[in-house]
């Protein structure tokens, strides 16, 4: 109606009356919010990389009185750690922390990945599936415990139980126990060899040779690899913590690669009459194989950058070339250990480790990118006209000259028979899935006991009051004391860390998704800032929490929730921006398109068509950070150090529910004390458990409403 | 006044926890301590009575926590070193520390071997963490404890994995009772460079004390409280100093040019082992008047004490606080500071044996009372 | 045989030469007969009373069909009716979907592949399945691809033979001169219709008594669809083929036998309505929804 009154009005169509050429342009304001759009989202990148560097810039700038006093190379190799020797200053090397870090890492990476490859085996192909879920979801609940708690159970209950083992490993020493693991070793490559990429299998060999000749002392001959004595801390001992600790991590990621392999490539191999086994093997493994080397270097980043755990495990003595029997230390617990303490050139030398420890997860991520690379490179050419790829052509060579059997005529053993398969094929199949039970048995026990524990121990003494009152102050009368504090010290701890990093992840995930969809130098900072962001997903939330110690506590001369938030924030930016950043990406390009054909702005196009597309995922990666961030303690011993009472100020200390577990276990330690830890431990899980529960509600209700 | 009215808010808002959190911003006004984790126990209840908030964190992260103005006020059982004494007049304005004795606690020595409660002695415990001793069945050992049957097996030494008051503690004792251990390791350090060969680290005291449980043949140095929470008060070494003590012999004497046996009391130097307590503690801190501007000498004066009944490895511990807080740039927390120190020299004095810690010696109580009170 | 003229190769290459069967293979009746036109006289698949559901979902109700040899069955219906549900259930690929269950026979030389005691994975070695769409492994090269099913056979093979399979598969498939050069490119880097072939070769490389073909052509363009229809026309000398389309002309032109199955209302299971020759069906149906949608008034 008042549309035709305008058109009588005006009398010429508006499409005459107006120039050909202001009709093309857009108005001022449609233009100012795209402007305003882009430079938010471009800002917030920018700020992503600006902190990482500045992480570096201020880390690195603390530490020049080391290289002044030891020269770099004097650092890097130096094998003593001694602060304060009978005579002269403190004598401060790395390569303790450099060769515990690479020792436990690969120790817990060898023992959890073929563990999580099988669990997440079973949970997404093998179990029947009412067990497949409830695996998963206990494999999820135990992704949520804080490291402090499992570092606290290892000392207190692994401990005692795993010593007369590795006593046993030491007395029955070790040149064959070496072998034994070789050959199983040598045994997991042949048999999963085929399955990689010709240079990861080149890679895998040579870890696995540098493995053996370490294990039988061929590169140190004075001390054996695994000679006794035992003692109550070693890198044995720290590697199964650590592979426990990193198991459900690893193993939720696997699993969630294992289920976007689509179902017709599973079916393409079925409806060849691959057996299970085979279609996991030759469909279901080469598709996630960039996943899994991802998740890989993911749970490696992890165990080098664990802390807490380690620091209690492990013995903290600086060894180098020691028996993996005997103690030693890491690069990320003797920052723990020691940060909050030191001073001049012990804290310089202890950010030069921080330093080293970067570069390293650096390196290992750069790796495990290329690694990604060349996959992702063969299926996007998919769509363009195919070169030959060389790589692939000499594996197919390879392939053909590596059979030598002698061939019978091309017959279908049986054919036409609807028996089962027989033979060889059977067997494989059988010994594969016996392999994967075992691994879940194996992978789920120690998770298992775990959880009992808690709730067992954690059920004693909960009550009404254990929410409301304040901490105890005497380990020896904790009644009527409680975690009130504490609960809501983690609430603000984490809305800080949310209310930072869930705006600036999902801008930044917007500005990789814009600069991506540019195409030619814009794509490249796209991946340059994705390539900082993964980074920073690999980076030790240890770190994290040093910059915030050197960047705010220090100048502020306070320690405070903020600083805290802030530290917590370092380590859920990069998760929310992957998570995000992987379902914009999912967002199907025809949708955006659709969008931008209808002459909708970007910001709209971003605002009305991708985000709500992504919000599940969104959700689900903010909330699954969220949980992650709760369960941070190293950040915070030297952030928000904590607060006895209920304290609501952004800019004094708080309590926080892991710092608790950790004053309860580690500061304090009496038989009342501990049940109490156990306690906040319960309610910690249940807290972090019913984020995730939230999130995946969320996003089925989200997704659900869409379906429906 | 200002306390009651704090302890007044407190009791009330105890009731609920909604009141609590009011009451927050009241308590967060009195100050966040940190560092000492021995006295921990102690600092944390006073600190629940007058509104304050303690962090255990290790005395060396107290002095750093003190050098960088974080906290109002820190505790550490260590002298600073030289370089954190420069450090903290570069940072803050050119003040210099002023230490404040709070209490008197016990290091005591758990060993872990199949013989049960031993009798060591300095020059022992000297041998055993600087690497002269590495044997339980060494001759030294053995002599003191006649009678048991050691086992020949290596030591294992618990220490300290972080910076800590106790190791201070600890080597001032072995400084001053065995030259071997000083010659080897050096001077009393919160991170002394041990030089035993068999070696773990435990995390804080419950740390070490948890590797004293787990290693068999293994000894090593923790506070009373965490001994006993440990469950190792029956594994607490006795530790024996020279005492002269008067002994009753029998001696020969000629009367009127007759021999004869007569029983006579002697002052004599004799080894006598105390374990750690209440009483024994106290009895350490027996001189007249103490010097605070040398905590050093008082450190000194209390470990192997002459006086006796004392126990050993008796140390005190402090709280610092700044030459002036306004050159420090600290004006806000000189009011804390004083509070936490009024109530510990008052009120605080009283409740600290339940945590097995002996209240100070009246000499050094009178200064310290004294010189908090001209804090400025 | 109405449509005899689009079922000639448009143009005879060395593509279409066929791989001789194979002299061990023990369906001698099948065997014997290679070549003749198929109109029922031997017939190795046939279902009885097969009914299909998803959970408690019926999906497909009592079709009872039989498959000759050497002949194509195409399946047509509306969307909805359950013909792709009914080829999957044809080499159990249907029991892979979470809660989907089959009741009834479908018996393969005589017998029951539903039977305890069968295999599912023999069962699809015997039967293969072409799927919507094309499914190749995209990181595997195009000779790993086609050599893939023999791998799950575990068949030793030298290299010659190896070779030789890949060729005579590929060309088979009509797909050899298209990528002779580079056997060792991964397949993702194909065309979308020289996928689907490759996917059949693949298919064909065990040597499958049955065919299974799941609207083959959907996903492709008019020029790639003609090929495989080129394809299917070779294939059907040696193989019983099923294949499902919506595509009516290309139900007429490829196939001898045709299925018509329909939901009358909503929520009911599909039912097969009609049953015959191609010509028979598309000439004169004897069912009036068969006509019915046919002459496209509805579907």
């Amino acid at each position: 109606m008042a549309r035709s009154d305008g058109a009588a009005g005006v009398a010429t169509p508006p499409g005459v009356a107006t120039p050909l050429r202001s009709r093309l342009r857009r108005p001022f304001g449609s233009r100012l919010a795209d402007t305003v759009y882009l430079t938010l989202a471009g800002a917030s990148a920018a700020a992503a990389i600006a902190l990482v560097a500045y992480l570096i810039f201020s880390t690195a700038r603390e530490t020049s009185p080391v290289w002044e006093t030891f020269g770099v190379w004097g650092f890097l190799t130096g094998r003593e750690w001694v602060i304060s020797p009978p005579t002269g200053g403190p004598r401060l090397g790395a390569l303790p922390f450099i060769y515990g870090t690479l020792a436990t890492s690969a120790i817990a990476m060898a023992i959890a990945l073929p563990l999580s490859v099988g669990i997440a085996l079973a949970t997404t192909v093998f179990l029947p599936r009412p067990l497949r879920r409830a695996v998963a979801g206990v494999i999820d609940v135990l992704a949520a415990v804080p490291s402090v708690v499992f570092g606290f159970w290892a000392v207190v209950v692994l401990v005692p139980w795993a010593n007369p083992g590795l006593e046993w490993i030491a007395e029955h020493n070790l040149r064959f126990l070496a072998f034994l693991t070789a050959v199983l070793l040598l045994a997991t490559l042949l048999s999963v060899g085929p399955l990689l990429r010709p240079l990861l299998a080149l890679t895998v060999a040579g870890l696995v040779l540098v493995m053996f000749l370490i294990l039988t002392g061929a590169l140190h001959a004075p001390v054996g690899l695994l000679e006794g004595p035992v003692l109550s801390g070693s890198y044995m001992l720290a590697g199964i913590v650590l592979a426990v600790m990193i198991l459900p991590i690893t193993t939720a990621i696997i699993r969630e690669v294992f289920a976007t392999v689509p179902t017709d490539q599973q079916e393409a191999a079925l409806a060849l009459g691959a057996t299970r086994w085979e279609m996991v093997q030759h469909s279901m493994i080469p598709w996630s194989r960039s996943g899994i080397v991802g998740a890989s270097a993911l749970g490696l980043g992890r165990a080098m950058g664990e802390t807490i755990a380690l620091a209690l495990v492990l013995g903290s003595v600086p060894n180098v070339f020691g028996s993996l029997l005997g103690p030693g230390a890491t690069a990320a617990g003797v920052i723990a250990l020691q940060t909050g303490e030191a001073g001049q050139l012990q804290l310089a030398a202890l950010t030069a480790l921080a330093i080293v420890l970067f570069v390293m997860t650096m390196i290992i991520n750069g790796l495990a990118r290329i690694l990604v690379r060349r996959n992702a490179g063969t299926s996007r050419r998919r769509r363009s006209a195919a070169p030959t790829d060389p790589d692939a052509e000499a594996a197919a060579r390879a392939d053909g000259a590596a059979e030598t059997a002698p061939a019978p005529a091309l017959v279908r053993e049986g054919a036409g028979s609807l028996a089962p398969v027989a033979g060889i094929r059977r067997l494989r199949s059988g010994v594969s899935e016996t392999l994967i039970a075992a691994a879940v048995l194996i992978g789920m026990l120690p998770l298992a006991v775990l959880l009992v524990e808690v709730v067992r121990n954690g059920t004693r003494v909960l009550g009404a009051s254990f929410f409301t009152e304040v901490q105890p102050t005497d380990p020896n009368a904790v009644a009527g004391f409680g975690i009130g504090n504490a609960l809501v010290g983690t609430a603000i701890l984490t809305g800080v860390a949310v209310a930072i990093a869930a705006p600036l992840g999902i801008l930044t995930s917007l500005c990789i998704n814009e600069l991506n969809g540019m195409g030619g130098w814009p794509r490249r900072v796209g991946d340059a800032i994705g390539y900082f962001v993964d980074v920073m997903l690999g980076m030790p939330s240890i770190v994290a929490g040093l910059a915030a110690y050197l960047a705010i506590v220090i100048r502020a001369q306070q320690f405070s929730a903020f600083a805290g938030g802030l530290a917590l924030a370092i380590v859920m930016f990069p998760i929310v921006v992957r998570a995000a950043d992987e379902v914009l990406r999912l967002v199907p390009g025809q949708q955006r398109e659709a969008a931008l054909a209808l002459g909708a702005p970007r910001w709209r196009t971003a605002w009305s068509v991708m985000l709500p597309a992504a919000l599940p995922g969104i959700i689900t990666g903010t909330m699954l950070a969220l949980a992650r961030a709760a369960g941070e303690t190293a950040p915070l011993l030297f952030t928000s150090l904590g607060n006895q009472f209920y304290s609501t100020d952004l800019f004094e200390p708080i309590a926080a529910l892991p710092l608790l577990i950790f004053k309860f276990t580690i500061d304090v330690r009496t038989d009342q004390s501990v049940d109490f830890a156990w306690g906040a431990t319960l309610v910690l899980i249940a807290f972090i458990l019913l984020l995730n529960l939230m999130a995946r509600l969320t996003a089925r209700l989200i997704q659900g409403g869409r379906r429906g | 006044m200002v306390d009651s009215v704090k302890r007044s808010t407190l009791a009330s808002a105890a009731l609920t926890g909604a009141v609590m959190m009011v009451a927050a911003a009241s308590a967060a006004g009195a100050g966040t301590g940190s560092g000492a984790s021995f006295p921990a126990l102690v600092y944390t209840d006073w600190c629940q009575n007058i509104g304050c908030s303690y962090t255990s964190k290790g005395s060396s992260g107290g002095i750093q926590d003190f050098i960088a103005g974080t906290v109002d006020f820190a505790g550490s059982d260590a002298i600073m070193s030289s370089d954190q004494v420069s450090d903290l007049a570069a940072k803050r304005g050119g003040v210099s520390p002023l230490y404040f004795p709070t209490v008197l606690g016990a290091i005591t020595v758990p060993t872990n071997t199949s013989a049960g409660r031993l009798r060591l002695d300095g020059k022992v415990l000297g041998e055993i963490f600087s690497g002269g001793i590495t044997k339980w069945n060494d001759s030294r050992i053995t002599r003191l404890n006649r009678g048991k049957s050691l086992p020949n097996a290596d030591i294992t030494v618990c220490v300290r994995s972080d910076g800590s008051g106790t190791s201070y503690g600890f080597t001032n004792y072995l400084n001053k009772v065995s030259l071997n251990f000083r010659k080897k390791v050096g001077a009393a350090s919160q991170t002394p460079a041990w030089t035993a060969p068999r070696i773990v680290r435990g995390a804080k005291n419950p740390g070490v004390a948890q590797c004293i449980k787990d290693n068999s043949n293994s000894i090593g140095y923790v506070d009373l409280g965490d001994a006993q929470n440990a469950g190792l008060a029956s594994n607490i070494a006795a530790i024996g100093k020279y005492e002269r003590r008067t002994v009753r012999i029998k001696k020969r004497v000629k009367v009127r040019g007759k021999v004869v046996v007569k029983r006579v009391r002697v002052k004599r130097t004799k080894l006598v082992f105390s374990l750690p307590s209440v009483k024994t503690i106290s009895a350490a801190g027996t001189l007249r008047s103490y010097n605070l501007s040398n905590p050093a000498k008082i450190q000194r004066d209390l470990v192997n004490s002459t006086a006796t009944g004392a126990y050993p490895i008796t140390i005190t511990t402090f709280v610092l606080a700044y030459s002036s807080f306004a050159k420090a740039g600290k004006s806000g927390s000189i009011a804390d500071t004083k509070a936490f120190l009024n109530y510990a020299y008052g009120a605080g004095q009283r409740n600290v044996t339940k945590f097995a810690f002996a209240p100070l010696p009246k000499g050094m109580l009178a200064a310290a009372k004294t010189r908090a009170a001209a804090l400025k | 045989m109405t449509t005899d003229g689009s079922k000639t190769p448009v143009r005879v290459t060395e593509d279409v030469v066929v791989a001789p069967r194979p002299v061990a293979s023990n369906e001698p009746a099948v065997a014997d007969e290679a070549g003749a036109a198929g109109d029922g006289r031997d017939v190795p698949m046939s279902t009885h009373g097969l009914s299909c559901y998803f959970g408690s979902h019926h999906v497909v109700e009592e079709v009872s069909l039989e498959f000759p040899a050497n002949s194509v069955t195409a399946l047509i219906g509306p969307s909805g009716c359950g013909k792709s549900t009914l080829i999957r259930a044809l080499n159990r690929m249907h029991e892979v979907v979470p809660g989907a269950s089959t009741t009834g026979e479908v018996r393969l030389h005589g017998a029951d592949i539903y039977e305890r005691g069968a295999d599912p994975v023999a069962v699809r070695q015997a039967i293969g399945m072409v799927f919507q769409r094309p499914n190749p492994f995209p990181t595997k090269s195009i000779a790993e691809n086609v050599l893939s099913g023999p791998r799950f056979l575990r068949m030793k093979l030298r290299r010659g033979e190896r070779d030789d399979l890949v060729e005579r598969t590929l060309r088979g498939a009509g797909l050899w001169n298209e990528v002779k050069d580079r056997l060792g490119a991964p397949a993702g880097g194909l065309s979308g219709g020289q996928q689907q072939r490759l996917c059949i070769a693949r298919a064909l490389s065990v040597e499958p008594d049955v065919l299974l073909m799941d609207e083959p052509c959907s996903a492709l363009d008019p020029q790639s669809t003609s090929r495989i229809e080129d394809l299917i026309a070779e294939l059907r000398s040696r193989l019983t083929i099923v294949i499902v389309t919506h595509n009516m002309q290309q139900a007429a032109r490829v196939s001898d036998h045709t299925a018509f199955l329909t939901i009358e209302n909503e929520g009911e299971p599909g039912r097969l309505v009609e049953f015959g020759a191609t010509n028979a069906i598309f000439s004169a149906p004897k069912n009036s929804r068969t006509e019915a949608y046919i002459s496209g008034r509805f579907g």
